[in-house]
């Protein structure tokens, strides 16, 4: 109390004032319930005088005599006018405001905001519908809804990483995927498998972000300019998603059940040859190369392909491995609370089986949030989410043991069971495995525990001055079980069964001390915020492999004669942060913002390792001003502007700046003891430091017709520079490249969005939303020359990142005489090599008469011009129909597949599509002649042949939903009753001819986004649902 | 208001721990710059060095197949289009497995050099510092020697000392500074460095050691063989006779095995085995995998042409059908596991008698001997040879016959000069590897590119 009146005193002094006949007037502020409303602006009118509500509610404020109204206010409650007036202490009751306002509440991260008070580009996503979507993990949950960010579901493994970009790739080594902060936890993303990268899943890889029940998210807010993200400094730079989780509120407790139920099937199949067609274009390929009477017993020793082709049989492979498949999802929730403690419960189950064999995922979670104001001074809260999923994961995309994989490239000619009723395979290509043995007989199971928890206290110096400290853990448990029997090729070959077992715990916890103070005098606004942050992440790793199994049956490590590898590992990863961040505004009408974060980690240099990473923004509400009061139907106009420097080590190694001498160089002694050998690895680097962002960021804020149309648009313009780069040294050194920084990228691009609500009646109402996004990438530096990744994607300073390169495919050679005036087509490949009409004629781009390397050249990339969604929303009655279309133009793929697909140049399946092969007969197409060997290159050069466009509409989900009307629930016992169905990727309108436009093969990679290579491809999916509160 | 700030930021820098948050140090690795001053870690550091060896993109693999694919005693029957350069005997600069080779070598004398730089750093009372400087300098000798084999001398041989030589590092890299480009010695530098190393190496290493690490008879057999690259053949001679003295009395066949198909079925069978590498199916090769996994080599016809099939036992054992390719006995356990043998007494003999026949007092009987010992040991009769030149011949061929797969006869048909006329070469620069693009590009040209390409 003393302090309080201390302060109040200081108040008086600071604003100069007089006191004489003044009278202590006192009262609570609570909401519609009677719950306290803390940090609640009391002032008296017409006067910059006033005080802010403590946690409880209550307030105190000296008010001179002959004033005596007071105006209420606070975020999410119109504002009140009351008279003091006899009886004290008076209690305010704030009704909540309009819907649309309550919407306004942002949180930024180490506190909320008004969001016309913002000055920063924080786009917050809150979206009723997501609940009755199949949405497995929070990425999948930002798709075509964010303007300015780019979510690309890489391939349809349950569980799979997305990769999330916010205003482009900003980094080419190290992570380009944004920060997630869950209730205030930095939580670690990304995949702990072991095993994939020693036994191969392709380039798949899984996420355990897909481990947050989207069905307990709030809202998320996506902050993407430096002035929103600086607050995160050294990890803002790729931007942050703030995460936040379902709160009870003051009210009667409030039992939901959501369940849905559906099924799923791919929405596109790739037809074949039929296993005649096949060994018809075999018997072809061997002729255009060996001759005419040439058979393939002759010519390549497969003499089972010299009969007749109508003798086979035909096998489609995709219709056995590819499968209609159930999902389902069951949430059940509890909310509620009084004035002093709310609490939201829930349990889920969801899960779904993969549309290809050999696939599935499960997850079952819980989460207890709770907040409780224990005094006028001390507010305590916690929130805790539990899961655990299961999941089996199939080895795919590019892998010849893939489940999907082999069932492209497994020729069509023979039945897929032997008649004994072992898996048949090709006699001539007995390499791959057959798709129903790899989809059933290997396994490999993932089983992730993930803990997000915190708990917080908040104490009130004074109402407008708190601290909050809060401690959290994100825990991961990933075991991974995989066992390849000895019935498997792979397992067969050698091995005889191979068991992997890999086992990771990450604990990750963070301690962040919040120091926060609003003041206003009188007009004048101040919000100051610092923080103090700590965090230790601690990651243990053990990975044990093992062959030789006696039988099947048993699949345990313990059961192996020959263990192969025994791995431990630990990594800790320390940051500290400081930050400082200030608000400033000026009747709500000037918004100035600053804020300047100091990181540490231990990632770094030891020259280096701590960076400051300033912020400053500023906003002006135009229509606010006086002047612009006759504007007529402009209900908001907001320009702001913003500049700051942020920073990425997201995925850099731990030790990366050290110079390391590693273990595991073991060497065997006297033929069969491995004796243990050290040996150096890595260079070190003292002053290896962040990638360091600029960036700016102008808005615009339009709102029409008392926001019923809104409208806002930015430019950004961001460019990374000292990228953390490999750069390459002489291999004679004993080393090839060193951690440092070199190397630079920028993105400058436009985002806009626009939400309006075309009819709003009793009756009837139909809003939408809109964003496109425009982004510009280049890549202006990079260290050494520039280098290929993935299959055709390829890095070079002056060009976007995910560029392609590779020949240019003109034509096809019709005759003999157009071959002669040609350059020569050969001239890279080796001798002997030969070119024939019918095949694929390249550019000579440098005149030199031949086709050679110095021919390649950038034949596009893999980012869309533009990109963006369009969510429509009619409710009319009872029903509700949303449709929401996703899409994205511009952008190319590299179908690596029909570079074996459609090659007709040696054994592995073909598409139909090869039946318009080039012949002597038929030369009015695309496709080249049928040839085996490929002697001039056809498909084994890259070349545009394979580069297609990647542009797509997709009405990625329909949902129609019908609520039970009051007069028929309230019956019940029952509050409310809800029906909806949904069906998600219904119709996509693409020109591309692989399974899906929405695909890459390389998942996560920064350099080479966009190729599709055998990837497991998205679903169709329909779901029936029923929501109900009790 | 501002003391409350100072107080917070105050207790925010006291919190227990918070500068020790900052200071993470590996658990899983060690400090170069301090790892290797007690004897454990020296030795651990020399078995890493070993490690280099059986990379994949050394005698783990391509080192040890390019020898005979190179020189056309095995065909490239596989996908690899670096294999097919190599087959060919045309190989680009950018050819990325023989950079990866560059380097993998390069690691190797890296780790060495790491090793030999802490040597004033090493207080281990009790460790034979001395005997593990041998080893390393042995390890770094052995691995220039290679780098000689491929990149250096001229189309014509070794013995030139203004022929191509490689860079020569011989300190530890910590830094990127250390890591800047050194020119290319000449070979006679190299040579003289690598004999400089073998002299330090034979005072100092022990004469036994564990199967699979250097002895001193290794370091002198491995000094006979470069000084007979070199074509100091007195010197070469007098290695060689060292060792054939200590071992000739130790089996019925002059120290040679009694079969020799048991050299591949045991492994380090005394007294022939001199320095083989060891494998076992946790460390394992890819050599059964390249044969017979993924069918990227396989042993040629004119390989087979060349035995007499019918006596030679050595034929059967290099001439070895499995999985339905035709490869080696040599690697044909499916976990990898097979030894590579780097050196054995039977080269010695043939160094021995070649040396004894080109030194400057030429000796035919012993170089017949030395020969027969080596032939009898197969099965065949004596060498009917009687001229310099048809024992040379001679050795040339029981050098192709007797070291399929190991690494070998590409090697002696370059330090004979013998590649161009052999594979009717038209451009014999192609002798030489090229230096990996890579590396030249990196250097900034400090690293020349070998001429002709």
């Amino acid at each position: 109390m003393r302090k309080f009146l201390f302060f109040l005193c200081c108040t008086f002094l600071l604003l100069g004032r007089g006191a004489a006949q003044n009278r202590i007037v006192t009262g609570r502020v609570t909401d519609a319930a009677g719950g306290p409303i803390p940090s609640a602006t009391v002032v008296l009118k017409g006067t910059k005088h006033g005080t802010n509500t403590g946690p409880d509610g209550t307030f105190k404020l000296t008010v001179p005599a002959g004033q005596r109204t007071l105006v209420i206010s606070s975020v999410g409650y119109a504002r009140q006018e009351v008279t003091v007036e006899g009886v004290e202490p008076i209690t305010v009751q704030l009704v909540a405001a309009a819907a649309s306002d309550l919407q306004d509440v942002v949180v930024v991260g180490y506190g909320t905001q008004r969001k016309a008070s913002l000055t920063g580009a924080v786009y917050k996503l809150k979206d009723s519908t997501m609940d009755d979507l199949p949405i497995q993990g929070p990425d999948q949950a930002l798709r075509g809804k964010v303007p300015g960010v780019q979510v690309t579901q890489s391939s349809g493994t349950p569980g799979a990483s997305i990769s999330v970009l916010i205003r482009g790739a900003g980094t080419i080594n190290t992570s380009s995927q944004p920060l997630y902060v869950v209730d205030g936890v930095i939580i670690n993303t990304g995949s702990y498998s072991q095993i994939a990268l020693n036994a191969g899943n392709g380039g798949q890889t899984l996420n355990v972000l897909s481990d947050l029940n989207p069905n307990d998210i709030e809202s998320y807010e996506v902050l993407k300019d430096a002035a929103a993200a600086a607050i995160y400094g050294s990890r803002g730079a790729n931007g942050v998603v703030l995460i936040t989780t379902k709160k009870g509120s003051n009210q009667k407790t409030k039992i939901t059940l959501d369940a849905s139920l559906g099924t799923q099937s791919p929405w596109k199949k790739i037809p074949t040859l039929t296993g005649p067609q096949f060994v018809d274009l075999i018997q072809e390929e061997v002729t255009n190369a060996a001759g005419p009477g040439v058979t393939p017993g002759q010519a390549i020793g497969a003499t089972d392909l010299d009969n007749a082709p109508s003798s086979y049989p035909s096998t489609n492979w995709q219709n056995l491995i590819f499968r209609h498949d159930p999902l389902f999802n069951y949430q059940l929730a509890a909310a509620g609370g009084d004035a002093k403690t709310k609490f939201y419960v829930s349990a889920n189950y969801t899960g779904n089986d993969g549309i290809i064999l050999g696939s599935d995922y499960k997850r079952y979670g819980a989460r207890i949030n709770f907040d409780h104001t224990a005094s006028s001074k001390l507010k305590i809260s916690g929130e805790l989410g539990v899961t655990r999923s299961i999941q089996n994961v199939i080895i795919n995309d590019n892998n010849i043991y893939g489940v999907l994989s082999t069932a492209v490239l497994s020729p069509t000619y023979y039945k897929p069971y032997n008649p004994d009723g072992t898996y048949a395979y090709s006699p001539d290509l007995g390499i791959i495995e057959n798709p129903i043995a790899a989809g059933k007989l290997y396994f490999q199971q993932d089983k992730t525990n993930s803990v997000i928890g915190d708990l917080a206290a908040e104490y009130f110096f004074l109402p407008n001055l708190s601290l909050r400290v809060q401690g959290s853990v994100n825990y991961v448990g990933f075991n991974e079980f995989q066992f390849i029997p000895s019935n498997t090729l792979l397992g067969a070959t050698g091995p005889n069964g191979i068991g992997n077992q890999g086992y990771t715990t990450d604990l990750n916890t963070l301690n962040e001390n919040v120091l926060t103070w609003k003041q206003s005098y009188g007009d004048h606004n101040i919000t100051a915020t610092a923080v103090a942050s700590y965090q230790l992440d601690n990651v243990q790793q053990i990975l044990a492999s093992a062959h030789n199994f006696p039988g099947n049956g048993i699949q345990e490590l313990s059961a192996a004669a020959t263990p192969v590898t025994t791995n431990s590992t630990t990594t800790n990863v320390g940051q500290i942060g400081y930050l400082l961040r200030v608000n400033y505004d000026y009747k709500g009408r000037y918004l100035l913002s600053g804020s300047v974060r100091r990181d540490g980690s231990s990632v770094l240099g030891q020259n280096s390792q701590y960076g400051t990473f300033p912020a400053i923004s500023a906003g002006w509400r135009i229509s606010d001003e006086d002047f612009f009061k006759n504007v007529k139907n402009v209900s908001n106009l907001k320009i702001r502007g913003s500049y700051g420097v942020l920073g990425n080590t997201n995925g850099l190694l731990p030790y990366a700046s050290k110079p390391e001498t590693g273990v595991g160089s073991n060497y065997v002694l006297n033929g069969s003891t491995n004796a243990p050998g050290l040996a150096p690895f890595q260079i070190g680097n003292d002053s290896l430091k962040w990638e360091s962002l600029k960036q700016a960021d102008v808005g615009l804020e339009l709102g029409l017709f008392k926001d019923r149309l809104t409208f806002t648009a930015d430019y950004y313009d961001k460019e990374t520079s000292d990228l953390l780069f490999r750069r390459p040294l002489v291999g004679s050194s004993g080393f090839t490249f060193v951690n440092q920084n070199i190397g630079a990228i920028s993105n400058k691009g436009w985002e806009f969005s626009l939400t309006g609500t075309e009819v709003a009646t009793r009756t009837f109402v139909w809003t939408t939303t809109f964003n496109i996004s425009f982004n510009k990438n280049l890549v202006k530096k990079i260290s050494g020359s520039p280098f290929p990744s993935g299959f055709a994607s390829w890095t070079q300073a002056g060009y976007p990142i995910g560029s392609f390169y590779g020949y240019k495919a003109i034509g096809i050679f019709n005759s003999q005489a157009e071959i002669a005036k040609a350059p020569v087509q050969t001239a890279g490949n080796s001798p002997g090599n030969s070119t024939s009409p019918g095949d694929i004629q390249f550019a000579d781009l440098n005149h030199d008469g031949a086709i050679t390397s110095a021919d390649e050249t950038i034949l596009g990339n893999a980012n869309p011009k533009y990109f963006g969604g369009l969510s429509n929303t009619v409710s009319y009655g009872g029903f509700d129909l949303t449709f929401f279309l996703q899409f994205n133009v511009g952008n190319k793929i590299f179908n690596e597949n029909r570079q074996f697909a459609e090659n007709m140049s040696g054994l592995f399946g073909q598409y139909a599509t090869t039946l318009k092969r080039w012949e002597p007969t038929d030369t009015n197409t695309n496709m080249p002649r049928a040839v085996y060997g490929d002697p001039n290159g056809n498909a084994t050069l890259v070349s545009s042949r394979f580069l297609e466009n990647g542009s797509y509409l997709r009405l990625k989900n329909v949902l129609l939903a019908y609520r039970l009307p009051k007069s028929l629930v309230s019956r019940t016992k029952l509050s409310s009753v809800k029906f909806f169905v949904q069906a998600q990727n219904l119709k996509t309108w693409t020109r591309y001819s692989g399974f899906d436009p929405e695909v890459s093969t390389s998942s996560v990679s920064n350099t080479s986004p966009g190729t599709d290579f055998l990837t497991y491809p998205q679903s169709k999916s329909f779901t029936f649902g029923l929501d109900v509160g009790f | 208001m501002k003391k409350l700030f100072i107080i917070f930021l105050l207790g925010a820098g006291l919190t227990p721990g918070c500068n020790k948050i900052l200071t993470q140090n590996p658990l899983n690795d060690l400090n170069s710059t301090t790892a290797f001053t007690t004897g454990p870690s020296i030795t651990a550091g020399l078995l890493g060095a070993y490690n280099a060896l059986q990379n994949a993109s050394y005698y783990g693999t391509d080192f040890t197949l390019f020898a005979d694919l190179e020189a056309g005693n095995t065909v490239h029957t596989g996908s690899f289009p670096q294999y097919t350069q190599v087959s060919e005997r045309n190989i680009t600069p950018d050819n990325t497995t023989i950079d990866f080779d560059w380097n993998q070598i390069y690691a190797g004398i890296g780790r060495v050099n790491t090793i030999i730089g802490s040597a004033a750093q090493i207080n281990s009372p009790g460790f034979d510092t001395a005997g593990a400087l041998g080893e390393a300098k042995f390890l770094r000798a052995f691995m220039y020697f290679d780098l000689m084999r491929l990149w250096g001398g001229t189309p014509s041989g070794f013995s030139n000392p203004n022929g191509e030589g490689v860079p020569l590092v011989l300190t530890p890299t910590y830094t990127a500074a250390d890591a800047a480009p050194h020119a290319r010695s000449t070979a006679g530098e190299v040579f003289t460095q690598i004999l400089s190393d073998l002299t330090y190496a034979v005072a100092n290493l022990p004469a036994t050691n564990n199967f699979g690490q250097a002895t001193q008879n290794a370091a002198i057999a491995l000094r006979a063989r470069v000084e007979l690259y070199i074509q100091q053949y007195d010197a070469a001679a007098a290695d060689a006779e060292t060792i054939i003295s200590q071992l000739s009395s130790l089996t019925p066949n002059g120290g040679l095995s009694a079969s020799y198909a048991s050299n591949y079925i045991v492994k380090n069978q005394q007294p022939e085995s001199i320095f083989e590498l060891q494998f076992d199916a946790t460390n394992a090769n890819g050599l059964y995998f390249y044969y017979y996994g993924r069918d990227e080599v396989a042993t040629a016809p004119g390989l087979k042409a060349a035995y007499d099939t019918i006596n030679d036992q050595r034929y059967p054992v290099n001439y070895y059908p499995l999985a339905g390719v035709i490869g080696t006995a040599k690697y044909d356990l499916a976990d990898g596991s097979n030894d590579v043998t780097l050196i054995r007494l039977a080269e010695v003999y043939l160094i021995h008698a070649e040396s004894v026949l080109l030194g400057s007092a030429p000796n035919i009987a012993a170089a017949q001997s030395d020969v027969n010992v080596v032939r009898n040991r197969a099965g065949l009769a004596n060498t009917t040879a009687l001229t310099v030149p048809a024992l040379q011949a001679e050795i040339l061929l029981e050098n192709r016959l007797e070291f399929p797969a190991e690494a070998h006869y590409w090697f002696d048909l370059r330090r004979e000069g013998l590649c161009v006329s052999t594979f009717q070469m038209a451009d014999s620069t192609k002798v030489l590897w090229p230096i990996p693009q890579t590396e030249v590009l990196t250097s900034n040209n400090v690293i020349a590119q070998n001429p002709g390409y």
